[in-house]
């Protein structure tokens, strides 16, 4: 087992996968790590299905799964980072087998995104489930739940979904997009570099309305209403600032919501490192610094793909290139002279590639007044039920930053520890005139995700505790 | 403009607070200085809240003693009980040679005044069920308790206003002219002072060095495990005999556990990471105790910078050498034991009471002149 490789790579998705390809083609050893049983990530996560529902994302998928196999890369599946230590560069993780901790010479993390939540009154109850979770469910076997499905939101995903279901048979209610007709006019022309994309697009467009599914435009998701699990969803027209416009709206009958807000980075292992953050108005979230070749400030350490931005699966993948061949520049096993050969052409079509992708995230951002018009009572923290009446008391009461809120109110103190709230957190602390916008996140600290005790300890008698002297 | 006040407190911990209520209360202008947004945000607010007689060594039992009651009466002196609880005590032994230690160290504390009992292991399960069988024997402290540093933030706050005590945030110290009165200068500009009570914990040798005063300060690290919130398991306040576990589920059903175990940082840098060897073996010493433990999550593990001198003992009394100074910290189990310390430090100021030689400051003083002096003769 290799604890000293050369270059670990943390996620398995394009930029991994690429970025591990591309130094192990240049000699290093590479090893890497993903949670998963198999490579992909998220984007081409592996359908356990049969061919029913497969696309575009199946066959880049598998392709990108053989090439993996085919190369040098020795792969860790099933593997999972608890924390990091930084002197020296290190990751420790658990996974089947004891904990260990891997020390290479250069750490790539390619932890790509999670989604961001925008709470609602009713986005608690069973029923309601992200875009991306939404997609998870399209790959995994078994029946989907029964509809009638709404599917919301922004953004690539809303009409993938909205397709895919239909083709596995579901009755989808409706598809809410918060994107007007103008948005999409406006965001066309940053697409035109991928017409593979718009291609892809237009044929979902077409599944969506030859199974006469409405479209609606410029709407956003109110209310979700329910006893116990959900029954129906409030829907209004909205302005580009996320707020209501017109009094339009409309309730649609459904038992599933997809509902999607966007994509935020991962960059809770960054973060953990010390990697400098900066916030990002357009992205609506922090950013990590990392150079164009993948470098952090921090030695040794890479990042690439969507945990450094949301920019999409090719710029991941063109990313995760660049990235690994600066590792193997950095590390003497590819020379200035062919690094700077390799890498131009790669540095072309990743500003292409950027382009649109990023055309695309901003999309998928919500508008300051989607936030603003939560209501008190709605949950926001829902580890710890938090609701947004008990959030604003805090910074009425003159809290100035997000550690106070924690503290008073136990909000991300939960098994998230932020990672669903934060961005409503952060956006409804910005609204208090005296709080820095954006305010100060929290600080991370490990475990990346919660851990089982059982995981960590593993079988041990009392001679295998390390004694430690007290300090008393 | 400098105000004259009878008392500066720097640092806006636990320890500068309890003194500053006191010194209030007898009636002096008391003055704050606190370097952060706000009170008891490093060790003060971020320990385990774990208050036990037998955690730790016997001189600090009257100590321990004497802090639960005043615990016990928060809500009177400080205007909310900050979540203290009674639960009990168990400090476990695995081995034979930590039952004979625990057994010789309960008795030397009950000479001190402390109620303890040494029990057996099935007595000790029928006090904890959760309690695994590797457990040997236990000491059994009755008084044993925890209380919620998340709120002790707030209480300060709000009692310090209530004494008209000012409190300066945002204010680290930046200079101190020696003679009484001191002129104290802070980025916010300067205050007067006749007395000087120093309570800046790992920033202690700091300001004694602006005084041309050097203590053997040594910055601690100590990590913090928490789980999610789980079915209630565990009942009493847990130790160990070998002193390196704090183990209890508290009200919100979240279990805590610590213990010393270090991770890495300094008084520059600030807590840095985790160190993940200490975090698995202060679980598996937890899972020892208490193996059903293994079935939880942990979610979060931090890391407290704690102040301790060379000899661990506290420092609660005169800085030598300078006169109407007092240094107030390097407590082991400060938070715990807060409220006789700064009740001990009140009295000393306000000379009511003789100081405790044991915790002089000056049983490591030597100023640098005199260092240098030393070395050069």
């Amino acid at each position: 087992m290799m604890t000293k490789p050369e270059l670990a790579v943390i996620g398995a998705g394009p930029a991994g996968v690429h970025a591990g390809m591309a130094a192990s083609s240049c000699g290093l050893d590479v090893l890497l790590l993903d949670e998963a049983a198999a490579a992909g990530g998220q984007i081409y996560r592996a359908s356990l299905d049969g061919p029913l529902g497969r696309g575009f994302q199946d066959v880049k998928g598998d392709a990108l799964r053989h090439a993996l196999a085919d190369s040098a890369v020795v792969t860790l599946p099933g593997h999972r980072v608890w924390t990091v230590s930084t002197r020296p560069i290190g990751v420790a993780v658990t996974g089947p087998g004891p904990v260990k901790t891997i020390h290479p010479r250069a750490l790539l993390v390619a932890a790509g995104a999670t989604e961001r939540v925008v709470p609602f009154p009713g986005w608690t109850l069973p029923g309601v489930i992200g875009l991306a979770a939404a997609t998870v469910l399209l790959k995994s076997p078994g029946p989907l739940p029964p509809g009638p499905i709404l599917v919301a939101g922004r953004g690539p995903l809303l009409a993938a979904v909205a397709a895919g279901l239909l083709a596995r048979g579901s009755t989808v209610a409706c598809v809410v997009d918060g994107a007007s007709r103008a948005d999409w006019i406006r965001t066309t022309p940053a697409l035109l570099s991928r017409p593979d994309l718009l291609a892809r697009g237009a044929l979902w467009l077409r599944r969506i309305k030859q199974a006469g599914v409405p479209i609606l435009h410029g709407y956003v998701v109110d209310e979700a209403f329910g006893t116990g699990s959900l029954d129906s969803v409030r829907v209004v027209k909205v302005d580009r600032n996320g707020n209501p416009r017109n009094g339009r709206t409309r309730t649609v009958e459904a038992r599933l919501l997809a509902i999607g807000q966007g994509l935020v980075p991962a960059t809770e292992l960054l973060a953990l490192f010390g990697v400098p953050f900066q916030h990002s108005a357009p992205d609506a979230t922090w950013l990590p610094r990392v150079d164009r070749d993948g470098r952090t400030p921090v030695p040794g350490l890479y990042a690439a793909g969507d945990g450094t931005g949301i920019r999409g699966g090719l710029a991941a993948e063109l990313a995760g290139r660049l990235a690994g061949l600066a590792v193997a520049h950095d590390l003497g096993a590819l020379s200035a002279q062919d690094h700077a050969k390799q890498t131009a052409p790669l540095h072309h079509r990743l500003r292409r590639a950027t382009g649109a992708g990023r055309a695309m995230a901003l999309m998928m951002t919500p508008g300051a007044g989607q936030f603003a018009r939560i209501p008190p009572d709605t949950i926001v923290c829902r580890c710890e039920d938090v609701t947004r009446a008990e959030i604003d008391a805090v910074f009425a009461a003159g809290a100035t930053g997000l550690d106070a809120l924690k503290t008073r109110t136990r909000c991300g103190m939960g098994p998230c520890q932020g990672r669903v709230c934060g961005s409503a957190v952060a956006a409804l602390a910005s609204l208090h005139p005296h709080v820095a916008s954006p305010p100060r996140p929290w600080t991370v600290r490990p475990p990346v995700r919660p851990v089982p005790i059982a995981d960590l300890v593993g079988e041990f008698g009392y001679d295998e505790v390390p004694s430690v002297i007290p300090a008393i | 403009m400098a105000t004259e006040y009878d008392v500066a407190v720097l640092g806006g911990g636990v320890m500068g607070c309890f003194v500053a209520l006191h010194l209030a209360r007898a009636g002096m202008r008391v003055v704050v200085l606190e370097a952060r947004d706000g009170l008891c945000t490093q060790a003060s607010g971020v320990n385990t809240g774990h208050i036990a007689i037998m955690d730790g060594r016997t001189y600090r039992v009257p100590y321990a003693v004497r802090s639960m009651e005043l615990w016990q009466q928060a809500a009177t002196w400080l205007g909310t009980d900050v979540g203290y609880r009674t639960r009990g005590g168990l400090k476990l032994a695995f081995t034979d040679e930590e039952t004979e230690a625990i057994a010789s160290s309960a008795q030397e504390m009950r000479a001190h005044g402390a109620v303890l009992e040494l029990i057996g292991a099935n007595t000790a399960r029928e006090r904890e069920p959760a309690l695994s069988t590797k457990v040997r024997a236990a000491v059994w402290s009755p008084a044993d308790a925890y209380a919620n540093p998340l709120q002790i933030a707030d209480a300060f706050t709000a009692a310090l206003r209530r004494e008209r005590i000012e409190v300066w945030f945002g204010a680290p110290v930046q200079a101190i002219e020696s003679a009484a009165p001191f002129r104290i200068a802070t980025s916010r500009g300067s205050v007067r002072a006749q007395r000087l009570l120093i309570a800046t914990g790992v920033r202690i040798g700091e300001i004694t060095h602006m005084l041309d005063q050097d203590l053997p300060m040594v910055c601690r690290v100590s990590q913090v495990t928490v789980t999610e919130r789980c079915p209630p398991v565990i009942g009493t306040a847990i130790g160990s005999a070998s002193d390196t576990l704090s183990l209890k589920q508290v009200d919100n059903g979240t279990v805590l556990i610590g213990g010393g175990w270090q991770g890495i940082g300094s008084v520059s840098e600030g807590p840095r990471e985790v160190v993940p060897e200490h975090v698995i073996g202060n679980l598996r010493l937890a899972c020892m105790a208490v193996p059903k433990l293994a079935k939880a999550r942990i979610v979060r593990t931090w890391l407290g910078l704690e102040a301790r001198v060379s000899d661990n003992l506290p420092l609660n009394g005169a800085l030598a050498g300078v006169p109407d100074a007092w240094v107030l910290g390097a407590v082991h189990t400060g938070f715990a034991l807060s409220p006789a310390m700064g009740e001990l430090m009140a009295r000393v100021i306000l000379g009511h009471s003789e100081p405790v030689p044991m915790f002089d400051p000056g049983r490591f003083s030597m100023s640098r002149s005199q260092a240098e002096a030393a070395h050069a003769g």
